[in-house]
């Protein structure tokens, strides 16, 4: 009886932990946390537009002007895609370079939306890089999320 | 004993797997008890690799990327391994396995296999008649067409299937020998391989004349009344 039970809701949970696993490795291969997210302003147009959706990568240790990292700062409920405009290698010994944002489609670098003190952003705070994009689909979890606040 | 479940006669899975449900219950009811060790390896392989999964989930979720990525990748890896070795117990070990057991007649195992749009049921069963200790294994391919044992709107009949089971298995026939029918026919076909030493000569010699086992024969020829 036991068995049977076991036997017949094996697939359901080797599904599910197939998923849960598929996402383990592309959290591994990437070296993100977050390896899909959904841009949810203007801030990038014409670059990057309000429901795209973005794929990240994490595994080159320099980040380069021209680049769109994806910052993230502790205690910040969101994070903040833009394009990296200046970057400063070895500032100190607490981080390995320094790195000034702003949103292309910004008339003002984001240094006032860095935290009190701050005006560049360091590489540990980096959770990655864009390095593709899929247009429009990401309306479809923005009104989700938007259904689900009200 | 009939099933009372209609299935799609046109769906060859869903005949193969009611016809596999009824094996162990007939077997069952002649007494056979059910050796499960093939099963709960293939149970232990499965649920080990979905446990690491569940746990990987649940620390990630209760301590975070950060915390768990250290242990992301093992896991992963286990995961892989245990999912290979899963993969293959299926495919090389049980290769379809739908019974085995042992009862006072003997040991059996049954794997049970159809073609793609042949709605032929194919059976390998490999047994060893009792005492188990002095005789060796015998294998015997045995194949029917589901027409037998199912009716044309989609009931199965138990009675047609225990009498092609019984009349084709020497063991199951000394188990149940009032559903041994002498001439079986109407399309099943059996192909026997037998392991045949100087000590059993007789024995299957007289187990071939119990069971009406020949090789090839059985086609065309009317079943008695």
């Amino acid at each position: 009886m036991i068995r049977r039970l076991l036997h017949e809701i094996f697939p359901a949970l080797w599904l599910i932990s197939a998923a849960i696993i598929g996402h383990a490795n592309l959290r591994l291969v990437t070296n993100c946390s977050d390896y899909v997210m959904v841009v949810s302003s203007e801030s990038m147009e014409p670059a990057l537009y309000r429901g795209d959706l973005i794929f990240l990568w994490n595994r080159e240790e320099q980040v380069h002007a021209g680049d769109i990292p994806v910052v993230w700062f502790d205690g910040r409920e969101l994070p903040m895609v833009h394009r990296a405009i200046e970057v400063h290698h070895e500032i100190d010994t607490n981080c390995t370079h320094a790195i000034l944002t702003k949103g292309d489609n910004n008339l003002f670098d984001d240094v006032v939306l860095y935290p009190v003190g701050r005006n560049h952003v360091y590489r540990e705070e980096v959770k990655g890089s864009v390095r593709g994009y899929v247009p429009f689909i990401g309306h479809l979890i923005l009104f989700v999320k938007s259904w689900i606040v009200l | 004993m009939s099933a009372t479940t209609k299935i799609a006669v046109h769906s060859l899975s869903d005949l193969k797997n009611t016809t596999d449900d009824a094996l162990p219950n007939y077997l069952h009811s002649l007494k056979f008890k059910q050796i499960y060790t093939q099963t709960d390896i293939r149970l232990a392989l499965g649920y080990t690799a979905v446990a690491i999964s569940g746990a990987l989930f649940y620390f990630d979720w209760k301590l975070g990327w950060d915390a768990t990525k250290a242990y992301t990748a093992p896991a992963v890896a286990a995961y892989f391994l245990l999912n290979g070795a899963f993969t293959y117990w299926i495919w090389f070990v049980e290769k379809g396995a739908v019974y085995e057991g042992e009862g006072k007649t003997g040991k059996i195992q049954v794997r049970s296999s159809t073609k793609k749009h042949i709605p032929i049921y194919e059976v390998d069963v490999t047994y060893t008649p009792a005492p188990t200790t002095s005789n060796p294994p015998q294998t015997i391919h045995i194949r029917a067409p589901f027409t037998r044992w199912f009716t044309s709107d989609g009931y199965f009949v138990a009675k047609p299937f225990q009498q092609w089971l019984a009349s084709e298995v020497p063991v199951i026939g000394a188990a149940d020998p009032n559903n041994v029918v002498e001439e079986i026919g109407r399309g099943s076909e059996s192909e026997s391989s037998f392991n045949v030493s100087g000590t059993n000569a007789i024995d299957i010699l007289q187990q071939l004349k119990a069971g009406g086992n020949q090789p090839g024969a059985g086609s065309g020829r009317r079943r008695k009344a």
